[in-house]
């Protein structure tokens, strides 16, 4: 099962992995609006540790209009 | 890219500054340049990197290994650039304690450095060039952003990689849109079915036997992943592969080889001894990567099966084996917190006795471990590391090495100065002087009766003895300040440490 959210900052990057992790999720996706996979990176970095029993991708969102509601 | 002369424990020195020596003398004594074959494609390379290109040839890909020094001529035509390494960044123990100590880039980071500013490589990512890293320091991208820019990689992938970088690959050649970064959870660990046989000879003939660890110690990603065993058909195409490359001695992989074929942690003898049948069969000399030291007391008491492996392994070719070991505190109290199943089947209460058991067994046996310590955990006090500081003083009869290594939190990798000024005691100098000396007391006898001992080596063996002076006579004048001004004199805030490192 995979979730997909939209994270513009780390606090929100802890919240959604919280949330896949309650729900027993065993893969997310989170689409970061960054100019750069490193920028992409310095949001999520620091919530990856909570991350360690799920499979995590990072996608850089470079659309700055796109939704920010979960997917 | 380098062999380390065949021997792994060179490998170490790549993770320190060149000390007493300059770049060149130090990086031929731990890493010298790879055999290469006319297309410069190394004859030996990392285990880990085999796995994928294997993985990348068997889909279709036409993927190789080149060695760094090679790769210019391939920049012009390539469309994906994979890079692993160690430790990328030197953020790893031990590189990140000889960074702060010494004050100076260890040469594992510099070097990578040096590669990926080559103007060939900026050039081919100007024209399109992706370039993706990964291994088992991959998660240092993620603090070390300002170099992913730099350098401009396109994707970080960390964990078993077997399972997804087939479809990556093919996203990165078709141009489709790339992950940032993407970390393998354990449930997408590749099975064994999925993980390929390597097709080119590895790295001082590396063989994996399984992987995953049933201990779920707290500081170890890899008891997050499933156990796996390799069949022993599969180990022995891999072994098959480096002996046609002219690799007759190597290092079997596990976290706890005696737990290869294991019902949990109780030992499966039948299938340990089969296996060490089987690499002989292939190897002159053989080592291993890991055991635990609860794993070999127990095998050796209710098996005798260490007496048995060494009967297996031990002929005119060898006649000892070396090892890693994580003996990582000597605090009952700690070990129950962050490895309370390291002990198992004994109780972790009892931690002591198992360690100095099972280096008797070691020792009676020419098995030669080197110890790691794992110091500044969060939670040790000045107790855990008294506790350590007598279990050094309790283990000085058993040859060993032993090798303190900092446990460093990421908010401080950032900021290595701090972290030593924050983090180090009198109390972790203590266990680190105490380290340094059984080191160095058992560390001749074992360099020069045992690992370099053979005539080839002598080379490496003058510029070791001439290395263990140097750190000897650095050990005296370090005494002297001891003396003369107590252990709060080596504190790296003190000018008299400074003075030292800086002369």
């Amino acid at each position: 099962m995979e979730f997909e959210a939209t994270v513009r900052t780390s606090s929100e990057a802890y919240r959604v992995i919280r949330e896949a992790r309650r729900n027993g999720y065993r893969k997310i996706i989170l689409y970061v609006p960054a100019q750069d996979p490193a920028g992409a990176a310095e949001v999520v970095r620091g919530a990856l540790a909570e991350a360690s029993f799920l499979t995590v991708e990072v996608r850089v969102m470079r659309d700055a209009g796109r939704s920010n509601n979960n997917r | 890219m380098t062999n380390h002369h065949r021997k792994e424990f060179l490998g170490f020195f790549t993770t320190a500054p060149p000390v007493g020596l300059p770049e060149r003398a130090w990086m031929w004594l731990s890493a010298p340049k790879p055999k290469v074959d006319r297309l410069g494609r190394p004859i030996e390379a990392p285990y880990g990197l085999r796995k994928i290109e294997a993985k990348l040839q068997e889909a279709g890909f036409n993927a190789a290994i080149i060695d760094p020094d090679h790769l210019d001529k391939y920049l012009k035509s390539a469309r994906l650039l994979m890079v692993g390494h160690h430790d990328y960044f030197a953020m790893n123990s031990p590189s990140v304690e000889w960074w702060a100590i010494t004050g100076e880039e260890p040469v594992n980071s510099r070097s990578f450095k040096r590669l990926m500013r080559q103007k060939s490589i900026r050039e081919a990512k100007r024209n399109g060039l992706k370039i993706i890293a990964g291994g088992p320091a991959a998660w240092q991208w993620l603090w070390r952003t300002e170099y992913w820019r730099e350098f401009g990689v396109d994707t970080v992938i960390d964990g078993e990689a077997e399972r997804v970088i087939v479809d990556i690959t093919r996203k990165a050649l078709e141009g489709e849109e790339l992950p940032a970064y993407l970390y393998v959870g354990p449930e997408d660990a590749p099975s064994i079915d999925e993980i390929p046989e390597i097709k080119g000879a590895s790295v001082n003939g590396f063989v994996e036997i399984m992987r995953g660890c049933p201990r779920r110690c707290r500081f170890c990603p890899v008891t997050l992943r499933p156990v796996r065993y390799y069949p022993l058909e599969k180990i022995e195409k891999e072994l098959q592969v480096n002996v046609k490359a002219g690799i007759r001695s190597g290092v079997i992989h596990s976290e706890d080889v005696l737990l290869y074929g294991a019902r949990g942690i109780e030992p499966n003898p039948d299938a340990i001894l089969k296996l060490h049948t089987l690499v002989k069969k292939y190897y002159r000399t053989v080592a291993w990567s890991h055991v635990t030291l609860a794993g070999v007391k127990y095998a050796e008491e209710k098996y005798r099966l260490i007496t048995n492996l060494t009967e297996i392994l031990y002929d005119e070719h060898q006649d000892w084996l070396g090892v890693q070991v994580g003996l990582e505190t000597g605090s009952r109290r700690l070990a129950r917190i962050i490895m309370p199943g390291k002990a198992a089947p004994y109780p972790i209460e009892k931690w002591h006795e198992v360690v100095g058991d099972a280096l008797a067994i070691m020792h009676d046996n020419r098995i030669v471990p080197a110890l790691t310590l794992i110091l500044g955990v969060p939670g040790e006090t000045e107790e855990d590391l008294i506790e350590t500081s007598e279990l050094i003083d309790n283990i000085k009869d058993y040859r060993s090495l032993i090798v303190p290594m900092f446990f460093v939190p990421l908010g401080y990798l950032k900021d290595r100065e701090g972290f030593i000024r924050d983090r180090i005691t009198e109390a972790h100098l203590e266990v680190m002087w105490r380290a340094l000396n059984h080191s160095l007391r058992w560390g001749e006898d074992i360099a020069f009766n045992m690992y370099l001992r053979s005539p080839k080596y002598l080379p490496v063996r003058i510029l070791f003895k001439a290395f263990l002076m140097y750190v000897k006579a650095r050990v005296r004048e370090l005494e002297r300040v001891l003396d003369e001004k107590g252990p709060e004199a080596l504190l790296p805030s003190s000018t008299v440490t400074k003075n030292l490192v800086a002369s």
